[in-house]
């Protein structure tokens, strides 16, 4: 009798712990969430009524078509007017930068990380445990030590304030992973399949793209879309290299409206909720192809 | 800004606890300022209503609160890879050996002491120089939860080496932060790298 009571004990704690666990890592989404839907007035009063002031999408409809919201019209006044910044309407052209460049370094990504993990995996090559130690330790290094010098670079080669500079950077910020990943995932594919594929007469490359890549097409689809969301949510290049209205993307825009005392709590957490939803989505797809691939590719 | 997991392994919910994964270090930060707004912050709100509290807290005015709001925000960012690696390590922790345990008489705690750990005692240590590191290099939750104050009390190494080069536009000094950055980081890289698997990577040598 006492171990079942012991066992249950033990499931109560782990629930218990879970439980903690996940009101830690939901709450900011959930009262960002409510803080976009509801009336301003109602979340600064002391204290806030959160649940009891209804609920509405006008900041959502602002940031997307321009419509001003209804709560700011009803108080009217040049005050409560100038609450509604412009600035937050720059979001849906700053995501569109972030997408157009991420979707871009993905494709280079994979175009440039598959062969390398392939010969990395496959292939005999003198220094290989050099070469993956110095593409995962130099990515170790923190971004703020070598802002400077790829800052000077990009000016040398004038491509400052362009998406161009931003794409050639997450190439660079993103393709170890997509190397190291894709290291894992070829690894698990059988030797065999490869030998009747060298039997049959097919060169390195051409087993790469016919038989490699479709075989390990979810671990690659995977580690595309996790360079996808790694560049779609970086900033301090971002920052340091497009600061110019035309190029800013969607962390850079969210950033300077965060610090803008004329944008409301109620349109910034609009704003986040919005400008999050792309890589929020993209995180079910890198769970189910890429980190279950790496985590039962270690088993092997 | 460490946290190690028990058996989280075969949780349902798992693909909710990796969302902060996805989420910007500037935009958490953003959501975290507005958790700890000291006059109709979240927590503030929560807390009074739950009756904890009986006056708001000002986390953000105050020197340790704000950094601690600083540590929770970045813990919140960094838990999910951290989730990952430990889980990883989990999975391949084969069944047999907690039935032979089990069978010689082993508690809970012992099993996790004696069964559990030693197998993912690399992932700890790599957890744990890992989130170090990022800890080491914190900069845009900093930069958007509290800009470094109140006073300098959160201006974290990397913010600090921010704002001297592009703020003051004081390059050389900057680029001397860096360096030091970068060498202090360095040894935190090579201790990950010598507790990675050997093997881990590549067929052949």
């Amino acid at each position: 009798m006492s171990t079942s009571m012991r066992e249950r004990l033990e499931a109560a704690v782990r629930y218990l712990w879970i439980a903690i666990l996940l009101v830690f890592v939901l709450t900011p989404f959930l009262v960002t969430l409510l803080a976009s839907l509801t009336p301003d007035k109602a979340i600064i009063s002391q204290p806030a009524r959160w649940f009891t002031s209804g609920f509405n999408i006008d900041n959502y409809v602002y940031i997307l078509t321009g419509k001003l919201p209804s709560q700011y019209e009803v108080e009217a006044g040049q005050r409560t007017m100038s609450m509604v910044s412009q600035e937050i309407r720059f979001l849906p052209t700053a995501m569109l930068h972030s997408i157009i460049v991420s979707l871009l370094v993905m494709a280079f990504d994979l175009i440039l990380g598959a062969p390398a993990a392939y010969a990395l995996v496959k292939m005999r090559i003198r220094g290989k445990g050099v070469v993956l130690n110095f593409i995962l330790g130099t990515r170790l290094i923190p971004l703020v030590a070598v802002a400077i010098p790829y800052y000077e670079l990009m000016q040398l080669f004038k491509l400052t304030n362009t998406l161009t500079s931003l794409v050639i950077m997450y190439v660079g910020l993103t393709l170890p992973f997509v190397i190291l990943i894709l290291c894992v995932a070829f690894r698990q594919i059988d030797r065999a399949i490869e030998e009747a594929a060298q039997v049959d007469g097919l060169n390195p490359l051409q087993t790469l793209v016919r038989i490699v890549v479709p075989v390990a097409a979810p671990s690659i689809v995977g580690a595309g879309l996790f360079a996808f969301m790694l560049s779609y949510c970086e900033f301090l290049f971002g920052l340091l290299l497009a600061t110019n209205q035309s190029v800013r993307t969607m962390p850079v825009t969210m950033a300077s409206v965060s610090v803008n005392p004329d944008v409301s709590l109620g349109l910034t957490c609009a704003g986040i909720i919005l400008g999050v939803l792309p890589a929020l989505i993209v995180i079910v797809p890198v769970w189910r192809y890429m980190i279950r691939g790496l985590a039962e590719g270690a088993t092997k | 800004m460490l946290h190690i997991l028990g058996h989280a392994s075969r949780l349902p919910a798992l693909p909710l606890v990796l969302l902060p994964w996805a989420v910007p270090g500037v935009i958490a930060g953003v959501i975290w300022r507005w958790m700890f707004n000291n006059n109709y912050g979240a927590i503030n709100t929560i807390l009074h209503a739950l009756g904890i509290i009986d006056q708001y807290v000002y986390w953000l005015s105050k020197p340790t609160l704000a950094l601690l709001a600083a540590c929770i925000a970045q813990t919140w960012s960094l838990l999910p890879l951290s989730i990952i690696l430990i889980m990883a390590a989990l999975q391949n922790i084969p069944e047999e050996q907690y039935e032979a345990a089990r069978l010689d008489g082993a508690n809970s705690l012992q099993l996790y002491r004696y069964v559990t750990f030693p197998h993912i005692r690399t992932s700890v240590v790599i957890v744990a120089l890992y989130n170090s590191l990022m800890g080491l290099t914190a900069y845009d939750i900093v930069y958007t939860l509290t800009a470094g104050g109140p006073g300098t009390a959160t201006s974290v190494i990397s913010y600090f080496t921010w704002t001297i080069s592009f703020t003051h536009l004081n390059i050389g000094q900057g680029a001397a932060l860096a360096t030091i950055i970068a060498l202090v980081s360095i040894v935190f890289i090579v201790g990950i790298l010598r507790a990675l698997p050997k093997g881990a990577l590549s067929d052949v040598d």
